[in-house]
C-alpha cells in the first residue's frame, strides 16, 4: 500500500528531505499545471521541523508528516482563502476550519491552498479567477472540477493527500479525470465548519489520495461530530483498520448492484473498462446484480434547481463591506451591485440570478418546492437498492476529460456532465471514484456508492476494486 | 410545460433583487439561456410529487445543544484586518437614506 509505505519511509528517513523534494517538484511543474493559488511554504517548513522531532521520539500523530493540500474554499488560519474568486482575492481566513484543526493535530503538513472553479461552480476546473488547472496526466486536457487543484496536486505528486469538497461530484469528477482516489463522505459525517458554503444541503469536504489506504487514513482524521456543525454525527469507526483488515476473500460476501441507466449514453470505451472490472469482481466471487434507477433522468434538473436556490442565498453575504473586493457607489445598493458585478464570473452570476428567480414568491412553488419534493424520489431509489445490496457500481464520468479550449460552454450541456455523480449528493449517501484504466493516456474512474454512513462498506468495495486492478 | 415566461422585465427585476448589476449584453444572454435551461428542467413535472413530503437531509429534528459559556474568539484582529473601510471600531458603508 503506497501511502502506508510512505509513512513508514517518513518514520525512518528525513522528513525535511521529503519536504524539500516536494517543493522542488512544485516549483518545477506547478507554473504549468496551476494547482495552487497560495502556497504556505514557510509555515509548512516550520511544521516539518516540529514533526521531525516528534517522529524522532515516536510521538507523531496519525498523519506523521504527510504533505497535504487544501481546496481554497476551506479556512486555514492566517492564510489567504479565495474560493477561486476575485471577490475574495485578498481575504485572509481568521480561523481554522474544524477539519484543518484535526489535520494539524494529527501532524499533517499543509503545503498550500488549491485552485478550484470559482465558488465551486463548475465541473472542469476552468472557471477560476486564478486561471485554469491543467491535467497532470496530459496538460492539453482539463483537470475536472470543482476541486481541480486538489486532484491535480495529488496526481502531480505535489501533495500526498488533499482535501476537496463535493456538492454534485466536485471531488469525484477531478479524481476521475486526474487518475487519483477521491471520496465524497455521507452528509453529516464530516464537519463543514470553516467551509465556504455553496449548497448547504448537499455539500461536504472529503479526501483525495493515491490509494484506498490514504483515503481511509484522512477520513479517520476528519470524520466525526463537531458541535460547530449541528448536522454532524458521531463516527466511532476506524476506517483505516477496515482497509488494513480487508482480505481478498471478503469479496465473496459482497452484494454489488449496477444500474443500467448509469451506462446509457456514456463513452463506449469507458463503458467497456467499467464492465470489464465488474466482470473481474464477479469472477472473484462478488454477487453482481442489475438494478434500475428510474429517476436518474430527473437528477440534473432537481440538483441544479436546489443548487441555484441555496447558492444564491449563500452568496448574499458577499457585499464587499466586511471583507473581499469592494467597488464604491452612491448608496448601499449601488455599492453592493457594483461590487458583485465586478468580482464575480459568469457562471457564478448565472447561478445567483437563476436561484433568485426560482425562489421568488410567485415562482417558488413551480420550481424550488417541486425540486425539493422530487428529491425524495431519488432518495427512495437508493434506499430500495441498499436494502438488498452493499454497493452500487458504475462509471464516475460519462466522458473522458475534454481538451482545453474544446470544452462545452452551453449551460444545459455543461450541467449534464454531473449526471452520474449528483444523485449521491441529493440522497446524502457516500460515493467514491478511483482510477481503473486508461484510454490514450487519459484516466477512467470507477464510482462506488454506499448507503448513508456506510463508509466502511464503501472502503471495502474500494479496496476490492483496487486489488482487482492489481493494486497492492 | 413552462408557464414561466422569462423576459427583459423579469431579468431586470431579478438583477435588482440579487443586487447584481448586469450589462445589456449579459441581460440578453441570460434571458435567452434561462428560458432554455428552465424549459429543459420542466421535465421534473413528470414526477408525481403531489403526496410527497418536502425533503429533509437528515431525519433528526431540532438538534438542540446545551447552553454553554461562550468562549472568546482569539483572533479579532484577523477579522478586522479584512474590513475594507474602518473608522475606530466601525465599518464605513455608503449612505442608505
Amino acid at each position: 500500500m503506497f501511502t502506508k509505505d510512505l509513512i513508514e519511509n517518513l518514520s525512518c528517513g528525513s522528513l525535511e528531505e521529503q519536504f524539500h523534494k516536494k517543493i522542488e517538484t512544485i516549483q518545477k511543474k506547478d507554473n504549468e499545471i496551476n494547482s495552487f493559488i497560495t502556497l504556505c511554504l514557510e509555515d509548512a517548513e516550520k511544521s516539518s521541523k516540529i514533526i521531525q522531532k516528534k517522529i524522532n521520539d515516536g510521538s507523531q500523530g496519525r498523519l506523521s508528516g504527510l504533505i497535504i493540500s487544501i481546496k481554497d474554499n476551506i479556512a486555514v488560519s492566517n492564510i489567504r482563502m479565495t474560493c477561486g474568486s476575485k471577490a475574495l482575492e485578498n481575504y485572509i481566513a481568521p480561523y481554522d476550519a474544524t477539519i484543518i484543526n484535526s489535520i494539524k493535530k494529527e501532524d499533517g503538513i499543509i503545503i498550500g491552498k488549491c485552485n478550484m472553479d470559482e465558488f465551486a461552480c463548475g465541473s472542469d476546473g476552468t472557471s477560476s479567477y486564478f486561471g485554469l488547472t491543467k491535467n497532470p496526466r496530459n496538460i492539453d486536457y482539463v483537470s475536472g472540477g470543482s476541486s481541480s487543484g486538489s486532484a491535480a496536486s495529488v496526481a502531480a505528486d505535489f501533495a500526498d493527500l488533499s482535501i476537496g469538497s463535493d456538492t454534485g461530484g466536485s471531488i469525484r469528477c477531478p479524481a476521475s479525470f486526474c487518475g487519483v482516489y477521491g471520496l465524497k463522505p455521507s452528509y453529516g459525517l464530516v464537519s463543514r465548519y470553516g467551509v465556504s458554503d455553496m449548497a448547504m444541503s448537499m455539500e461536504g469536504p472529503g479526501p483525495f489520495a493515491k490509494d484506498t489506504y490514504g483515503i481511509a487514513l484522512l477520513l479517520d482524521v476528519i470524520a466525526g461530530k463537531d458541535p460547530r456543525d449541528t448536522m454532524t454525527v458521531d463516527s466511532n469507526n476506524s476506517y483505516l483498520s477496515v482497509v488494513e483488515n480487508y482480505r481478498y476473500e471478503n469479496i465473496k460476501n459482497m452484494k454489488i448492484a449496477y444500474a443500467k441507466e448509469f451506462f446509457e449514453g456514456i463513452d463506449e470505451k469507458i463503458k467497456n473498462i467499467i464492465l470489464d472490472k465488474i466482470g473481474i469482481l464477479e469472477s472473484q466471487g462478488a454477487k453482481i446484480e442489475q438494478v434500475s434507477l428510474p429517476n436518474i433522468k430527473y437528477v440534473i434538473p432537481i440538483y441544479y434547481l436546489i443548487v441555484f436556490s441555496e447558492f444564491s442565498s449563500a452568496m448574499s453575504k458577499f457585499d464587499g463591506f466586511k471583507y473581499g473586493n469592494y467597488i464604491p457607489g452612491q448608496d448601499i445598493v449601488e455599492a453592493v451591485s457594483n461590487t458583485r458585478e465586478s468580482s464575480m464570473g459568469t457562471e457564478v452570476k448565472r447561478r445567483i440570478l437563476l436561484g433568485t428567480f426560482i425562489t421568488m414568491e410567485e415562482f417558488r412553488g413551480r420550481w424550488y418546492t417541486k425540486a425539493l419534493k422530487a428529491r425524495s424520489a431519488i432518495k427512495e431509489d437508493f434506499e430500495r437498492i441498499f436494502k438488498t445490496h452493499d454497493l452500487l457500481i458504475g462509471p464516475t464520468m460519462p466522458m473522458l476529460p475534454p481538451k482545453i479550449g474544446e470544452r462545452i460552454t452551453d449551460p444545459p450541456a455543461m450541467y449534464s456532465s454531473d449526471i452520474l455523480t449528483a444523485s449521491a449528493n441529493l440522497a446524502g449517501i457516500c460515493a467514491s471514484s478511483q482510477p481503473v484504466g486508461e484510454i490514450k493516456g487519459l484516466s477512467v474512474g470507477l464510482q462506488l456508492h454506499a448507503n448513508s454512513l456506510c463508509e466502511s462498506k464503501l472502503l471495502k468495495g474500494m479496496r476490492a476494486v483496487e486489488i482487482a486492478c492489481g493494486g497492492m | 410545460m413552462v408557464e414561466t415566461i422569462i423576459d427583459g422585465k423579469i431579468i431586470e427585476r431579478v438583477s435588482e433583487i440579487a443586487r447584481l448589476r448586469l450589462s445589456e449584453i449579459e441581460k440578453e444572454k441570460f434571458e435567452e439561456e434561462f428560458e432554455r435551461i428552465l424549459k429543459k428542467f420542466s421535465i421534473i413535472d413528470e414526477i408525481k410529487v403531489g403526496e410527497k413530503e418536502l425533503y429533509y437531509v437528515v431525519d433528526n429534528v431540532n438538534v438542540l445543544r446545551k447552553d454553554s459559556e461562550s468562549k472568546p474568539f482569539n483572533n479579532i484582529n484577523g477579522i478586522k484586518n479584512n474590513f475594507n473601510k474602518i473608522e475606530d471600531e466601525y465599518i464605513i458603508v455608503p449612505r442608505n437614506l
